[in-house]
Protein backbone atom coordinates (compact mmCIF):
# COMPACT_ATOMS: atom_id res chain seq x y z
CA UNK A 1 0.00 0.00 0.00
CA UNK A 2 0.72 3.53 -0.45
CA UNK A 3 -1.02 6.66 0.81
CA UNK A 4 -2.28 10.04 -0.73
CA UNK A 5 -2.04 13.17 1.06
CA UNK A 6 -5.27 15.23 0.93
CA UNK A 7 -5.23 18.85 0.86
CA UNK A 8 -7.48 20.32 3.38
CA UNK A 9 -10.18 21.36 1.22
CA UNK A 10 -11.39 17.95 0.26
CA UNK A 11 -10.92 16.38 3.72
CA UNK A 12 -14.64 17.22 3.56
CA UNK A 13 -14.71 14.33 1.08
CA UNK A 14 -12.61 11.52 2.89
CA UNK A 15 -14.43 11.34 6.40
CA UNK A 16 -12.02 14.11 7.56
CA UNK A 17 -8.58 12.11 7.18
CA UNK A 18 -5.85 13.65 5.78
CA UNK A 19 -4.06 10.44 4.77
CA UNK A 20 -5.80 7.69 2.82
CA UNK A 21 -4.07 4.28 2.22
CA UNK A 22 -4.27 3.24 -1.27
CA UNK A 23 -3.05 0.58 -4.12
CA UNK A 24 0.24 0.99 -5.31
CA UNK A 25 0.94 0.33 -8.81
CA UNK A 26 1.17 3.62 -10.98
CA UNK A 27 -0.16 6.92 -10.29
CA UNK A 28 -3.37 7.23 -11.89
CA UNK A 29 -4.30 3.92 -10.14
CA UNK A 30 -3.79 4.99 -6.57
CA UNK A 31 -6.11 8.02 -7.46
CA UNK A 32 -8.42 5.85 -8.95
CA UNK A 33 -8.34 3.62 -5.76
CA UNK A 34 -8.93 6.91 -3.65
CA UNK A 35 -12.08 8.04 -5.73
CA UNK A 36 -12.86 4.22 -5.54
CA UNK A 37 -12.82 4.36 -1.45
CA UNK A 38 -14.11 7.69 -1.76
CA UNK A 39 -16.89 8.19 -4.93
CA UNK A 40 -17.59 12.41 -3.89
CA UNK A 41 -13.90 13.23 -4.81
CA UNK A 42 -14.23 11.94 -8.30
CA UNK A 43 -16.29 14.97 -9.80
CA UNK A 44 -13.72 17.27 -7.94
CA UNK A 45 -10.46 15.46 -9.25
CA UNK A 46 -11.56 14.82 -12.56
CA UNK A 47 -13.10 16.02 -15.39
CA UNK A 48 -16.14 15.42 -17.84
CA UNK A 49 -13.89 13.39 -19.70
CA UNK A 50 -12.30 11.90 -17.02
CA UNK A 51 -9.05 13.51 -17.13
CA UNK A 52 -7.52 14.85 -14.20
CA UNK A 53 -9.01 18.49 -13.35
CA UNK A 54 -6.30 21.65 -13.99
CA UNK A 55 -5.54 22.62 -10.09
CA UNK A 56 -4.46 18.92 -9.61
CA UNK A 57 -0.73 18.41 -9.04
CA UNK A 58 0.31 15.27 -7.87
CA UNK A 59 3.59 14.93 -5.91
CA UNK A 60 5.84 11.56 -4.76
CA UNK A 61 8.01 12.58 -2.06
CA UNK A 62 9.12 15.95 -2.97
CA UNK A 63 9.41 14.88 -6.59
CA UNK A 64 6.24 16.36 -9.24
CA UNK A 65 4.85 13.74 -11.91
CA UNK A 66 5.70 15.85 -14.68
CA UNK A 67 9.42 15.13 -13.98
CA UNK A 68 8.99 11.44 -13.82
CA UNK A 69 6.56 9.80 -16.09
CA UNK A 70 3.46 11.61 -15.34
CA UNK A 71 0.20 9.77 -14.74
CA UNK A 72 2.20 6.36 -15.91
CA UNK A 73 4.75 6.87 -12.60
CA UNK A 74 4.90 3.94 -10.59
CA UNK A 75 3.95 3.96 -7.19
CA UNK A 76 6.01 1.44 -4.50
CA UNK A 77 4.98 0.28 -1.41
CA UNK A 78 5.13 2.67 1.30
CA UNK A 79 5.46 5.93 -1.04
CA UNK A 80 3.61 9.07 0.10
CA UNK A 81 1.66 10.52 -3.00
CA UNK A 82 0.78 14.53 -2.01
CA UNK A 83 -2.68 15.89 -4.18
CA UNK A 84 -1.42 19.63 -3.88
CA UNK A 85 -3.71 22.07 -5.66
CA UNK A 86 -2.38 24.46 -8.14
CA UNK A 87 -5.34 27.27 -7.57
CA UNK A 88 -5.78 28.81 -11.27
CA UNK A 89 -8.43 30.95 -13.40
CA UNK A 90 -8.99 33.84 -15.20
CA UNK A 91 -11.15 36.01 -17.13
CA UNK B 1 -22.87 31.04 4.38
CA UNK B 2 -22.23 35.10 4.60
CA UNK B 3 -18.51 36.25 4.99
CA UNK B 4 -17.49 39.09 7.29
CA UNK B 5 -14.89 40.79 6.54
CA UNK B 6 -13.03 44.03 8.02
CA UNK B 7 -12.75 47.15 5.92
CA UNK B 8 -9.41 47.37 6.52
CA UNK B 9 -8.70 44.10 4.56
CA UNK B 10 -11.02 44.23 2.10
CA UNK B 11 -9.45 47.47 1.31
CA UNK B 12 -6.20 45.62 1.02
CA UNK B 13 -7.47 43.42 -1.60
CA UNK B 14 -8.82 46.60 -3.53
CA UNK B 15 -5.32 47.78 -3.37
CA UNK B 16 -3.46 44.58 -4.61
CA UNK B 17 -5.96 44.43 -7.61
CA UNK B 18 -5.24 47.91 -8.09
CA UNK B 19 -1.54 48.13 -8.33
CA UNK B 20 -1.73 44.85 -10.21
CA UNK B 21 -4.10 46.83 -12.98
CA UNK B 22 -3.95 45.43 -16.01
CA UNK B 23 -3.30 42.33 -14.91
CA UNK B 24 -4.63 40.13 -12.29
CA UNK B 25 -3.63 39.91 -8.75
CA UNK B 26 -3.90 36.82 -6.18
CA UNK B 27 -3.83 35.99 -2.76
CA UNK B 28 -4.66 33.92 0.12
CA UNK B 29 -7.64 34.21 2.79
CA UNK B 30 -7.13 33.20 6.19
CA UNK B 31 -9.74 33.22 9.10
CA UNK B 32 -12.08 31.45 11.23
CA UNK B 33 -14.61 29.19 10.38
CA UNK B 34 -18.09 28.97 12.69
CA UNK B 35 -21.86 30.19 11.49
CA UNK B 36 -20.13 32.83 9.64
CA UNK B 37 -16.88 33.04 7.65
CA UNK B 38 -14.52 35.62 9.43
CA UNK B 39 -11.79 36.77 7.42
CA UNK B 40 -8.87 38.00 9.60
CA UNK B 41 -5.61 37.85 7.18
CA UNK B 42 -5.21 38.94 3.52
CA UNK B 43 -1.59 37.30 1.87
CA UNK B 44 -1.01 38.43 -1.76
CA UNK B 45 0.95 35.67 -4.01
CA UNK B 46 2.70 36.51 -6.98
CA UNK B 47 0.74 35.51 -10.09
CA UNK B 48 2.66 32.71 -11.14
CA UNK B 49 0.27 31.88 -14.68
CA UNK B 50 2.38 30.94 -17.47
CA UNK B 51 -0.25 32.61 -19.60
CA UNK B 52 -1.25 36.24 -20.18
CA UNK B 53 -2.05 37.81 -17.16
CA UNK B 54 -4.44 40.24 -17.61
CA UNK B 55 -6.67 37.50 -18.67
CA UNK B 56 -5.27 34.42 -16.40
CA UNK B 57 -3.76 33.88 -12.98
CA UNK B 58 -2.28 30.76 -11.07
CA UNK B 59 -1.36 30.25 -7.48
CA UNK B 60 1.33 27.59 -7.94
CA UNK B 61 1.30 24.21 -5.81
CA UNK B 62 4.42 25.25 -3.59
CA UNK B 63 2.41 28.31 -2.15
CA UNK B 64 -0.46 26.26 -1.71
CA UNK B 65 1.60 24.47 0.16
CA UNK B 66 3.32 26.84 2.19
CA UNK B 67 -0.16 28.42 3.25
CA UNK B 68 -1.67 25.48 4.56
CA UNK B 69 1.54 25.42 6.48
CA UNK B 70 1.07 28.53 7.59
CA UNK B 71 -2.83 28.23 8.48
CA UNK B 72 -1.85 25.25 10.59
CA UNK B 73 1.10 27.40 12.83
CA UNK B 74 -1.33 30.53 13.12
CA UNK B 75 -4.52 27.90 13.96
CA UNK B 76 -6.26 29.57 12.03
CA UNK B 77 -8.02 28.44 8.84
CA UNK B 78 -7.45 28.82 5.16
CA UNK B 79 -10.92 30.24 4.15
CA UNK B 80 -10.30 31.12 0.37
CA UNK B 81 -8.55 32.88 -2.57
CA UNK B 82 -9.00 36.36 -4.19
CA UNK B 83 -8.10 37.43 -7.61
CA UNK B 84 -9.41 40.31 -9.88
CA UNK B 85 -10.49 40.56 -13.13
CA UNK B 86 -9.68 43.69 -14.78
CA UNK B 87 -12.27 45.54 -16.88
CA UNK B 88 -14.33 42.54 -16.13
CA UNK B 89 -17.22 42.27 -13.81
CA UNK B 90 -16.67 40.02 -10.64
CA UNK B 91 -18.04 36.60 -11.90
CA UNK B 92 -16.43 33.53 -11.99
CA UNK B 93 -15.67 32.30 -15.75
CA UNK B 94 -15.64 28.97 -17.64
CA UNK B 95 -11.89 28.78 -16.66
CA UNK B 96 -12.60 29.61 -12.76
CA UNK B 97 -15.29 27.26 -12.88
CA UNK B 98 -13.17 24.22 -14.05
CA UNK B 99 -10.55 24.44 -11.85
CA UNK B 100 -12.27 25.35 -8.64
CA UNK B 101 -11.62 23.55 -5.58
CA UNK B 102 -14.54 22.75 -3.34
CA UNK B 103 -15.27 24.20 0.49
CA UNK B 104 -13.46 27.45 -0.44
CA UNK B 105 -14.07 31.08 -1.10
CA UNK B 106 -13.34 32.59 -4.51
CA UNK B 107 -13.32 36.58 -3.85
CA UNK B 108 -13.30 38.34 -7.29
CA UNK B 109 -12.36 41.82 -7.70
CA UNK B 110 -13.62 43.69 -10.34
CA UNK B 111 -11.12 46.69 -11.47
CA UNK B 112 -12.12 49.29 -14.55
CA UNK B 113 -9.39 51.46 -15.61
CA UNK B 114 -7.15 50.87 -12.40
CA UNK B 115 -9.98 51.62 -10.18
CA UNK B 116 -11.61 48.65 -7.89
CA UNK B 117 -15.27 48.86 -8.43
CA UNK B 118 -16.43 45.34 -6.84
CA UNK B 119 -15.69 42.25 -4.91
CA UNK B 120 -18.05 39.33 -4.67
CA UNK B 121 -17.61 36.08 -3.41
CA UNK B 122 -18.39 32.66 -4.43
CA UNK B 123 -18.41 29.28 -3.61
CA UNK B 124 -18.71 25.75 -5.45
CA UNK B 125 -22.33 23.59 -5.03
CA UNK B 126 -22.64 20.05 -4.52
CA UNK B 127 -23.07 20.07 -7.89
CA UNK B 128 -20.22 22.03 -9.42
CA UNK B 129 -21.64 25.37 -10.10
CA UNK B 130 -20.68 28.75 -8.06
CA UNK B 131 -23.18 30.47 -5.90
CA UNK B 132 -22.75 33.95 -4.50
CA UNK B 133 -22.30 34.40 -0.95
CA UNK B 134 -23.24 37.54 0.59
CA UNK B 135 -20.07 39.81 2.14
CA UNK B 136 -20.32 41.80 4.78
CA UNK B 137 -17.94 44.53 5.15
CA UNK B 138 -17.46 45.74 9.09
CA UNK B 139 -16.04 48.80 10.06
CA UNK B 140 -14.32 49.63 13.27
CA UNK B 141 -16.41 51.06 15.83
Amino acid sequence: MAKIIIPTPLRKFTSNQAAVAVQSGTVIESIRDLTFQYPDLDKHLFNEDQQLRGFVRVFIGEDDIEDLQGHDTPVQQGDTISIIPAIAGGI
Amino acid sequence: MEVVIPSEAIKSIHDIAEQAYPFECCGFLYGLVGEQLQIRQVQSVVNDSPENHKVHYTIPPKEFMKAERYALEKEIDLIGVFHSHPDHPPHPSGRDLADALPELSYFITSVYQGQAIQTKSWRLSESRQFQEEPIKIEFNK
